[in-house]
């Protein structure tokens, strides 16, 4: 499931992974949650950014783990500094963390790496 | 004359200054109540000494009768005589002895007139006065002294604050324009991928065509088609207009992920940093200034070791010397940009010269002085250089500047491996004595 506000980057990061996956699209947390309640957890992985109105990518990532652990999470974020990402990242909160711009090619790769892991 | 000599005595009786009439041999012939008073002797006594033929100086010696007697110099000269400031040598002391005018006058029969006005209490007066108004004089010396200090150390404690304001409004703000910045890059920078994926896609249909049986009139169809759009340079340029995109969008991140580095400075944490990669970011930065221009010259030493610095303030030090370097050069010229270590390896040295127009030796010591600037209102604050000089030396390091005018300037930085725990905060107020102009050699 792709978590972004910007409707460019949630069909980028479609085009990432539609040819090779099922893609969901939500444009908060809380469209999120919605969809993850729907399902009933039933889903792989969520690539978040972090940046967005409402929760932001850790918060939801926090929600996310208490109720569906299983659910990996990938956080994108403009900040490689920003404490509350490294902290999320520490404490394997989020699976991995991606620094914008990141290249497409490079995203699909990671992607299907975490999804073998 | 008999009569003058009367007539003399009667003048001086009433005298207030100590008067005497002298024989030729310098013997006192007649004084008057002050000279009693003076002399120190009962009334009587005196009477008696001088009836015995006591001479002047027995009775009431003063600095100047052994070599210089005033007396005899008046009669020489034929004319009356004054001195100044003489002192008595009945005491020791010098804070007891009698101070005089002295005047002598020659009669013109031998006989000679000499007065003595006590002004020891003036002199007394005007010796302390002295020593009031030198005192004064210094306090207000110290006091101007002290104010030009408090000036001093306020002029920087306000710059500081300038700076402060001014880095960590302009820290903000770039870091604002560049997450601004990274969405929309990223639009570019990771769709252009998928943009040449899909056009070898729609490639290889159309090579699929080409080798398939389209029948002669579609093949001609297909063929005038193909013509008409001029499908041979199509593919071309199609691709190396995939490839400037995602040189550009990657030319564009680069700049961004300079903005981020260099605006990370409000943590004040100290981190490993690659001085080498640091210069290269800030010649990144400052490409605008240098294009066409001006040359860049690298001589880096191998393996250099990471620095534990403010990695964001040390770049702010290169990005002021580097801009300066660049401003300096009219037209075109070179920068030389050095890196090595020391000797013992426990500093890193970066000599930046350029081949400018060089600094003048009035304006020398002056170039680190906060809001000092030779540029145009506008164009600099005149706090770089200081600020650098502040945070070079909160690192414990050391930054000197050697210029003649019209042959160019070289500026030294030298940075210990691992900056003390000041480099925190960065800004040290910089003591005079060791000034970055005052270093030149």
């Amino acid at each position: 499931m792709i978590v972004d506000d910007e409707p460019l980057n949630r069909d980028l990061l479609r085009r990432v992974l539609q040819r090779d996956y099922e893609v969901l699209e939500a444009e908060d947390a809380a469209a999120a949650m919605a969809a993850l309640e729907a399902r009933d957890g039933d889903l792989s992985v969520i690539v978040c950014d972090q940046l967005m109105p409402g929760r932001n990518g850790t918060e939801l990532a926090a929600d996310v783990k208490k109720r569906w652990p299983a659910v990996k999470f990938l956080l994108l974020t403009g900040y490689d500094d920003d404490p509350e990402v490294k902290r999320a990242k520490m404490s394997g909160l989020v699976t991995d963390v991606v620094t914008k711009p990141w290249r497409g090619s490079a995203l699909k790769r990671l992607i299907s790496e975490i999804l073998a892991a | 004359m008999y009569d003058v000599l009367e007539q003399v005595k009667r003048l001086l009786e009433g005298s207030v200054d100590a008067s005497v009439i002298l024989d030729e041999d310098r013997r006192i012939v007649y004084y008057n109540r002050a000279y009693e008073a003076l002399s120190g002797m009962r009334g009587r006594q005196l009477q008696k000494r001088v009836r015995e033929g006591a001479h002047c100086y027995e009775i009431f010696p003063l600095e100047i009768c052994e070599h210089n007697c005033l007396g005899c110099q008046a009669t020489g000269a034929g004319r009356a005589l004054r001195v100044h400031e003489i002192r008595s040598l009945r005491s020791d002391d010098d804070d007891e002895a009698l101070t005089f005018i002295v005047a002598a006058s020659p009669m013109g029969d031998g006989h000679i007139i000499e007065t003595y006005r006590d002004v020891t209490a003036d002199v007394r007066i005007q010796r302390r006065l002295k020593v009031l108004l030198e005192r004064e004089r210094r306090a207000k010396e110290n006091l101007e002294d002290e104010v030009r200090e408090r000036t001093r150390e306020l002029q920087q404690a306000q710059a500081q604050l300038v700076h402060q304001e001014k880095m960590s409004g302009l820290g903000r703000l770039v870091a604002g324009i560049a997450h601004e910045l990274n969405n929309p890059i990223n639009f570019v920078y990771g769709n252009v991928d998928f943009l040449g994926q899909y056009m070898e896609d729609l490639l290889s249909l159309v090579r699929m065509m080409e080798e398939s049986e389209l029948g002669e009139e579609n093949r001609a169809k297909f063929e005038e088609m193909k013509q008409r759009i001029e499908y041979d340079f199509l593919v071309n340029d199609s691709r190396k207009l995939i490839r400037s995109i995602r040189s550009g969008a990657e030319r564009t991140a680069a700049i961004v992920q300079d903005l981020k580095t260099f605006s990370r400075t409000a943590g004040g944490e100290l981190q490993e940093a690659d001085v080498v990669a640091g210069i290269e970011t800030t010649l990144n930065l400052i490409q605008p200034l240098l294009k066409n221009r001006v040359t860049v010259e690298r001589k880096f030493e191998p393996n250099l070791p990471k620095l534990v610095c403010n990695a964001g303030h040390i770049n702010q030090v290169f990005m002021n010397i580097l801009t300066n370097a660049a401003q300096a050069i009219e037209g075109e010229g070179t920068i030389s940009v050095q890196i090595g270590q020391s000797e013992d390896g426990g500093a890193i040295s970066v000599a930046i010269r350029d081949s400018g127009r060089g600094i003048d030796p009035e304006i020398m010591e002056k170039i680190a002085d906060p809001f000092f600037t030779t540029k145009d209102v506008g164009e600099g604050t005149g706090l770089g250089l200081w600020i650098s000089e502040n945070i070079v030396r909160a690192h414990g390091g050391k930054m000197s500047c050697d210029s003649q005018p019209g042959e160019g300037a070289t500026f030294m930085v030298t940075l210990p491996i691992r900056a003390p725990e000041t480099a925190r905060h960065g800004l040290v107020v910089a003591q005079p004595a060791s000034r970055v102009g005052g270093e030149r050699g």
